[in-house]
């Protein structure tokens, strides 16, 4: 009685505050002009408690975001793939290929070798400052990002290039003349120090978005140096030639982009792009259901997939990517009986995905059968997914000596949500039906990064998105070089480590892709190195009013907003 | 008096010193590299290993302290190593918001706070005073994040009254004010009327009574002053708390403020924010427990002359 009086009491108190502080806010300022929209009737116009203006699109960044310099983020690409521009692209084309066109590279040759690349340059590329774009602000973007003094963070994909380690040692100042050719304004020759098959595509990464010397020196020396260089962080100072130009950044509330209107390819028809920062997915919630932003990320929320895809004023606004890249659950074959093989197959066999993905994932997924994602060159369709099969698991234990079973740890980082929780739980019930005993250990996330870097983490479960399209970025990334050990894989098939190496160098394409089938199919399947879960699918809810829009062909939560519209007066 | 105040400074100092070498010996404890950390998934070993180093997270503890120090007498924090920017600049940007808010929120706590103290300690015992009491105690039981989802869901999504979050203008603080200020008003409201309880049942208030004063005239005039000794104790160290950071109210409200910069650079293992961040909190602590001190002197002479 007491309690319910209590219950009363309070909604009372909540509504009569409701009514004082309706007046007063009311009062105390008119509401942020927008164009002066009609007010009334059903589908009044949407009044932007943000003030900008109509024609602006909306989305939001769940925490800042860290940079807009290439040099300082490996993470939050936002900023690069809207305000800068790269050597060549990659797109999804209507077959549903991904595949590297022009940028601002006009034409490219690559020398029979494979290890010079001559660039043709647009002569039309313009950078925010009225200069520009020419062969030397390559240079100079390859040359900051290597210099030691300002511990770029993408280096790794600049330093295959000819003198690159050298620079990043301190024995050379610039790259020019050594293995970047200047040969004019607009022609370049880039030359590796041993070929690399997947460079061009490489290319198109937003690491490579290229940066303008004049203002990469005047930011440099405003933040007293390249570690603390301005570049990425304050409009004034910031430099790209893309669609969009930084305008303005007021910390941990929003990042606005304003149109450029020379851009090269013709000024995107919006105002510009209003990031927000919204760390919470309730309030991104509310803020979308109330018109006031244009796209929800429904992987920030994803209980709410069913509740759009039901719902049929948003039903055909959904858009959906499937992301070129793939979930899976590590294996450390020097953790036993991971040794054996028979035991890594039981282990694929014992899950069973599909349900997995429907009660999980509301269907957003689909099962995975090989580490190469659908769409990246070398991934067999024939495979097919890892069938569900609890008896043959159980039998391959019992032929590998467990007739009852084995423990296991899965390790879980304490920054896990709760459907990665919830993930992890209905994967250890799979595993315990067969008599694979799942501890869930939970490590804060850096002591764990720590703990695999040694080679000893236990399964964890993560997936991998593509950087570039192409398999090396998926095969050797894991296998081939320091990962084996790096990722707690101790990966012993050193027949097949040996092929990852050399098929970087395989220059016929057809001959390539085909080795890198052989190369899925043994590590995943028949070494069964990997237990694959899925290729996920990213769900984005947009407002009707926004057309056009292209998810990033890897389907990242990142996108450029190039080719978005919005229609204006609902 | 004097004499007291510079005393109560004098003896902070140590208190604050103590305060940034603790803070920075635990967090050297915590384990993982944050250049490792912040590169996630997208970093080869030789990357990290090369940026670690050009960052100087490889000099020993001592050289790391003893730079961080000589940079902080010059009121240099260092560099956020996840936003890039000078912490000093991040503070500074982040910490208005938190006035704004701890301001108004502390004035939407003893606007109703003490009213209600008041009223419920005179109404003592009626249904009046057990209503009031009521709301108090559901203020302070109320989960933070609840209230201010509430709040948003009515307020700002179904009757469009109010901005459902951000902070550009004084029209988005009502709403965490008022969350944060009912939180708050709860405290003060049993305290004040606890407390004027306490001193109506002194010798002296019975005399004021006999000498025929009116009721109102002996509990603002005999009654208050003397029972606001606690009460306002509790709102300055409310006070520096709210200004400390109010980290799930800031979130909610997608506010940027202490308390968001601190929770961003724990879980990014941003050092050079995180160590001054808390640093710069607990100094607001201290500092808010000086001021209530030297009101308290003000308030009891008693304490001055001691």
């Amino acid at each position: 009685m007491k309690k319910l009086l209590a219950i009363l009491l309070a909604l009372a108190l909540v509504f009569s505050m409701a009514a004082c502080s309706s007046g007063g806010g009311g009062g105390e300022q008119p509401a942020p002009a927008d164009g002066g929209e009609g007010e009334g009737g059903e589908t009044a116009a949407v009044v932007y408690e943000d003030g900008f203006p109509e024609n602006v699109l909306r989305i939001t960044y769940q925490a800042e975001p860290e940079s807009a310099d290439p040099a300082c983020t490996t993470a939050d690409y936002i900023l690069m793939m809207n305000c800068m521009d790269t050597l060549v692209r990659t797109e999804t084309n209507a077959a549903g290929e991904n595949v590297t066109v022009p940028s601002v590279a006009e034409s490219w040759s690559v020398s029979d070798d494979g290890l010079t690349y001559s660039f043709h340059l647009r002569d039309d590329v313009k950078f925010h400052n009225g200069e520009m774009l020419t062969s030397d602000d390559v240079l100079y973007t390859v040359d900051r990002m290597l210099q030691p003094e300002r511990a770029g963070r993408n280096s790794g994909w600049m330093d295959m290039i000819k003198g690159g380690a050298d620079m990043l040692d301190g024995k050379i100042d610039t790259l020019e003349g050594v293995g970047i050719i200047i040969n004019g304004d607009y022609d370049l020759d880039i030359i590796l120090d041993a070929p690399y098959a997947p460079f061009l595509a490489c290319l198109s990464t937003p690491a490579w978005s290229l940066c303008n010397r004049e203002a990469g020196d005047r930011a440099d020396e405003a933040g007293g140096g390249p570690l603390t260089s301005l570049y990425g962080s304050d409009p004034e100072y910031f430099c790209g030639s893309g669609p969009f130009m930084l305008d303005e950044w007021v910390l941990n509330d929003h990042v606005f982009l304003k149109t450029n209107p020379d851009y090269w390819r013709g000024a995107n028809s919006m105002e510009g792009i209003l990031i927000r920062i919204i760390p919470d997915p309730q309030t991104e919630k509310m803020l979308f259901d109330a018109g006031q932003l244009d796209i929800f990320d429904l992987d920030h929320a994803l209980d709410q997939i069913p509740v759009y895809r039901d719902d049929p004023a948003y039903a055909n606004n959904l858009n959906v990517k499937t992301v070129l890249g793939t979930s899976y659950l590590s294996i450390n074959e020097n953790i036993e009986p991971f040794n054996d093989v028979r035991v890594r197959k039981a282990f694929q066999l014992a899950i069973d995905r599909q349900t997995l993905i429907d009660t999980q994932y509301y269907g957003a997924a689909t099962p995975a059968g090989t580490f190469l994602a659908p769409g990246v060159p070398g991934y067999d369709p024939d495979l097919g997914a890892i069938p569900y099969d609890p008896e043959q698991a159980k039998a391959l234990l019992a032929e590998a000596g467990y007739p009852d079973g084995f423990d296991m740890e899965i390790v879980q980082t304490t920054d896990a949500s709760t459907s990665d929780i919830e993930v992890n739980d209905a994967i250890a019930s799979y595993l315990e039906a067969v008599g694979i005993h799942v501890t869930i250990k939970q490590m804060d996330s850096a002591s764990w990064y720590d703990l695999r870097g040694t080679g000893e983490s236990p399964t964890y479960r993560t997936s991998w998105t593509a950087d570039f399209n192409d398999p090396d970025n998926f095969l050797y990334e894991m296998y081939g070089g320091s990962g084996n050990k790096r990722r707690s894989w101790n990966y012993y098939n050193e027949d097949v480590i040996k092929r990852l190496t050399d098929a970087r160098y395989i220059v016929d394409e057809d001959e390539r892709t085909a080795e890198y089938v052989w190369l899925d199919n043994q590590i995943t399947r028949e070494d069964a190195a990997m237990n694959v879960l899925w290729h996920k699918q990213k769900i984005r809810v947009l407002q009707s009013r926004v057309k056009g829009f292209v998810p990033m062909w890897a389907g990242y939560g990142d996108s450029g907003y190039y080719e978005t519209s919005l229609e204006l007066g609902n | 008096m004097v004499k007291y105040i510079v005393n109560r400074i004098l003896v902070t100092i140590p208190i604050i010193i103590a305060i940034i070498l603790i803070v920075f010996l635990l967090l050297q404890v915590l384990p993982g590299n944050p250049i490792q950390v912040m590169m996630k998934e997208k970093a080869n070993q030789a990357v990290i290993d090369r940026v670690t180093e050009q960052m100087g997270l490889n000099d020993p503890v001592m050289v790391r302290f003893g730079r961080y120090l000589w940079g902080m007498l010059h009121g240099d924090l260092g560099h956020s190593y996840k936003l890039k920017r000078p912490v000093t600049q991040l503070i500074m940007t982040a910490f208005p918001n938190t006035v704004k808010l701890a301001i108004t929120s502390a004035l939407v706590a003893w606007i109703i706070g003490m009213p209600t103290g008041i009223i419920s300690a005179i109404r003592k015992d009626t249904l009046l005073d057990r209503t009031l009491m009521g709301f108090s105690l559901v203020g302070i039981s109320l989960p933070v994040f609840w209230a201010a989802m509430l709040l948003q869901y009515i307020l700002g999504y179904k009757l469009k009254l109010l901005p459902i979050s951000g902070y550009s203008t004084w029209r988005h603080m009502i709403m965490p004010a008022i969350v944060l200020g009912w939180a708050s008003s709860g405290s003060i409201a049993r305290l004040t009327r606890s407390s004027l309880l306490g001193v109506m049942k002194n010798d002296y208030i019975r005399t004021a009574r006999a000498k025929g004063l009116v009721e109102s005239a002996v509990v603002t005039r005999h009654g208050l002053k003397n029972s606001m000794i606690p009460v306002v104790t509790m709102m300055a160290m409310q006070f520096a708390s709210l200004l400390s950071g109010a980290v799930i109210t800031e979130s909610v409200f997608g506010i940027g403020g202490i308390g968001q910069l601190m929770v961003s650079a724990i879980s990014q293992r941003d050092m050079p924010l995180l160590q001054s961040s808390v640093i710069f909190s607990t100094m607001i602590i201290i500092v808010g427990n000086l001021v209530a001190d030297i009101l308290y002197s003000f308030l009891d002479p008693k304490i001055r002359t001691q």
